[in-house]
C-alpha cells in the first residue's frame, strides 16, 4: 500500500496518488462518524450498567425520600410516585435493557440459525416445511406476535425474552438459509464433500465460520429492535414486573403523574432512545462496511 | 369487534398518508444534494426517527399538549360520522406518533433509491435532450425509485399495526390492538384469537395491494 516509487513515474503523478489516497482516507473517516458515535454510545451504556450502581450508591428500591420530588442535586432525576430515586432506577434499567436485548437476540440467532441451516443444508421437503412455517410467522405483525406469546406465557421478564427471541428468529432463519445456500455452492465445500466429509463436519468446519459475518450485522441491528420491543412490552405491562424497574414500565407508571412530575416521563424515554440510537448508528456503519444488501429491519 | 376495526384502519391509513407525504419529499431533497449539511441532518434525523419509541413520543406529545396548550384529546371515541373535525383532532397525536418511524424509513429508502436512479444513464440522456431539472427529477427519477419505497411501506405495515396497538392503549381508543391487550389481561381466548387473526389478515391483505400497485407504477410488470 505504498506510493509507487518507480524512477520513471513523473513527480506530479506521484503527488496525485498521494492526494487521492489522502482524500480517500479523509472521506472514509468523514463517512464513519455515525458508526463511531454509535459505538461510543453503546460503550457508555455498558459502562453505566456495570459501574453505575457502584458510583451512584442509592438503592433503586428504597422508598426513603419524599414522593414526586423535582430534580435536585440529591436526586438528579427526581423521585417517583413511591419516593424512589429515579436516577438509580434509570441506571438499573440500563442493565435490564441490555440483558433482555442480548438474551433475546441470542435466542433468536440460535433458533434462527438452526432452522436456517437445516432448511438450507438439507433442502427438499425439510426446506419447504420449515420455510412455510417461517412464512406464517412473517404474516403476523411482530409486536402483535410478541404480545401474544408474552401474554399467553404470563407476564414476566423471562417470558418477554423468550417471546422477543422467538419473534425475531424468523428473520434470522431467512438470512441464514440464504447465506447457507450461497456457501454450500462454494468450491471448498464441494471439495470437502468429495473428500468424504460427513454432514456434521461440513456444517461445523465449513458452514458456520462463514455464517459469522452476516450474523454479526443482524445481531447489531436486531439488538436495537429487541431493546425497543422489550420497552414496549414492559410499557404494556407484559415485560419486567414491578418493583424491579425497567425503562418501559417506568414510562407507563409516569403517565399517571404526568402533570405533577413531567420529568418522570422524560428520562426513561430519553434513555431508551439513546441506546436504540446507538445500536442503529453502529448498525448503519457496520452495514456500510460489511454488507450493504441486508437492508431494513422488519418490526 | 365491528366497532373496533375501523378505528385501527383509520389510524393505519392516516399514518401511511402522513409518512409518505412527509417522507418522500425529504428523501428526494436529501438525495438531490448528497453529502451536504441538509443531507447529513436528514440522515441523522432519519436514524433518530427510527429510534424514538412511539409510546414515548405519544406521552411527550400529551405532556406538551397539556402543560403548554392546556389541551388533551377527548377520552371517549368520537366517530367521524358524528364529528369529522373532532375525530381528526382526536386522531392527530396518535397518528403522528405511529408515523414517525415509518416516515424515517420512507425517507431513508427514497434517498437511497433516488441516489441510485439519479446516477443511471437515462437520467443523463434526459438532461442532455434538454428536459428541465424538475421534470427529470419528478417524472423520470422519482417514479422509478418509488417501487422499493412502496415495497418497504407494505412491509412496515406490520410495525404500524404494532404501533397502533400501543398508541390505542395510551389514548384509550377502542381499536383492535386495545381489544387484544384487554383480552390478554382478561384471558379471553376467543377474542385474543380473533383480534390477532384480524391484524394478520389486514397485514397480508395490504401486502397483496402493494403487489398489485407495482403494475400501476411500472407498466412492464404484468400481473400473473
Amino acid at each position: 500500500m505504498s506510493v509507487p516509487q518507480t524512477a520513471g513515474t513523473p513527480r506530479w503523478v506521484r503527488d496525485q496518488v498521494v492526494v487521492g489516497r489522502l482524500r480517500y482516507t479523509v472521506s472514509r473517516v468523514r463517512r464513519n462518524p455515525i458508526g463511531i458515535t454509535g459505538a461510543v454510545i453503546i460503550l457508555a451504556t455498558v459502562l453505566v450498567a456495570i459501574a453505575g450502581p457502584w458510583v451512584w450508591r442509592v438503592d433503586y428500591a428504597s422508598q426513603a425520600s419524599h414522593r414526586l420530588l423535582a430534580p435536585s442535586p440529591a436526586h438528579p432525576m427526581g423521585t417517583d410516585e413511591l419516593g424512589r430515586d429515579e436516577l438509580a432506577r434509570v441506571i438499573h434499567g440500563a442493565s435490564v435493557s441490555l440483558q433482555v436485548g442480548i438474551v433475546a437476540v441470542v435466542i433468536a440467532s440460535v433458533i434462527g440459525s438452526a432452522v436456517g441451516i437445516a432448511a438450507g443444508f438439507y433442502g427438499g421437503r425439510a426446506d419447504a416445511i420449515l420455510m412455510r412455517f417461517i412464512d406464517i410467522m412473517f404474516a403476523i405483525p411482530v409486536l402483535v406476535l410478541a404480545i401474544l406469546i408474552a401474554g399467553l406465557l404470563g407476564p414476566s421478564r423471562t417470558n418477554a425474552m423468550i417471546a422477543i427471541g422467538i419473534v425475531y428468529s424468523s428473520a434470522f432463519a431467512r438470512v441464514v438459509r440464504g447465506s447457507t445456500l450461497t456457501i454450500m455452492s462454494l468450491p471448498h465445500v464441494e471439495a470437502a464433500r468429495s473428500l468424504g466429509a460427513v454432514d456434521l463436519r461440513i456444517i461445523v468446519r465449513h458452514l458456520v465460520p462463514n455464517l459469522i459475518a452476516p450474523l454479526m450485522v443482524l445481531v447489531t441491528v436486531y439488538l436495537s429492535t429487541a431493546i425497543l420491543t422489550e420497552a414496549t412490552l414492559s410499557f404494556l405491562g407484559l415485560g419486567t414486573q414491578p418493583p424491579e424497574p425497567s425503562w418501559g414500565s417506568m414510562l407507563n407508571a409516569a403517565r399517571s403523574h404526568m402533570e405533577l412530575a413531567p420529568w418522570l416521563a422524560v428520562f426513561p424515554g430519553l434513555a431508551i432512545m439513546l441506546v436504540v440510537l446507538g445500536f442503529n448508528f453502529l448498525g448503519d456503519g457496520l452495514r456500510d462496511v460489511l454488507d450493504p444488501r441486508l437492508g431494513e429491519v422488519q418490526r | 369487534m365491528g366497532r373496533a376495526m375501523p378505528i385501527t384502519a383509520e389510524l393505519a391509513v392516516l399514518a401511511v398518508v402522513l409518512s409518505t407525504i412527509v417522507g418522500i419529499p425529504l428523501g428526494v431533497l436529501s438525495a438531490v444534494r448528497p453529502n451536504t449539511v441538509s443531507d447529513f441532518s436528514a440522515r441523522v434525523g432519519g436514524l433518530i426517527g427510527l429510534s424514538v419509541p412511539n409510546f414515548w413520543f405519544a406521552t411527550l406529545a400529551l405532556l406538551v399538549g397539556s402543560l403548554v396548550f392546556h389541551w388533551i384529546p377527548p377520552v371517549t371515541w368520537i366517530p367521524p360520522r358524528q364529528s369529522l373535525s373532532g375525530n381528526l383532532g382526536q386522531m392527530a397525536i396518535p397518528a403522528v406518533a405511529i408515523s414517525v418511524y415509518l416516515m424515517a424509513i420512507v425517507m431513508r429508502m427514497t434517498r437511497a433509491t433516488m441516489l441510485e436512479v439519479l446516477s443511471l444513464d437515462y437520467i443523463r440522456t434526459a438532461r442532455a435532450k434538454g428536459v428541465g431539472g424538475r421534470a427529470v427529477l419528478f417524472r423520470h427519477a422519482l417514479r422509478n425509485s418509488l417501487i422499493p419505497v412502496v415495497t418497504v411501506i407494505g412491509f412496515q405495515v406490520g410495525a404500524l399495526m404494532g404501533g397502533a396497538t400501543v398508541v390505542e392503549v395510551i389514548f384509550g381508543l377502542p381499536g383492535m390492538g386495545y381489544t387484544l391487550i384487554q383480552a390478554i389481561f382478561g384471558r379471553d381466548y376467543p377474542v385474543i384469537e380473533v383480534s390477532a387473526l384480524y391484524l394478520a389478515a389486514v397485514f397480508v391483505f395490504i401486502n397483496l395491494l402493494v403487489d398489485l400497485l407495482y403494475g400501476v407504477l411500472d407498466p412492464r410488470i404484468e400481473q400473473g
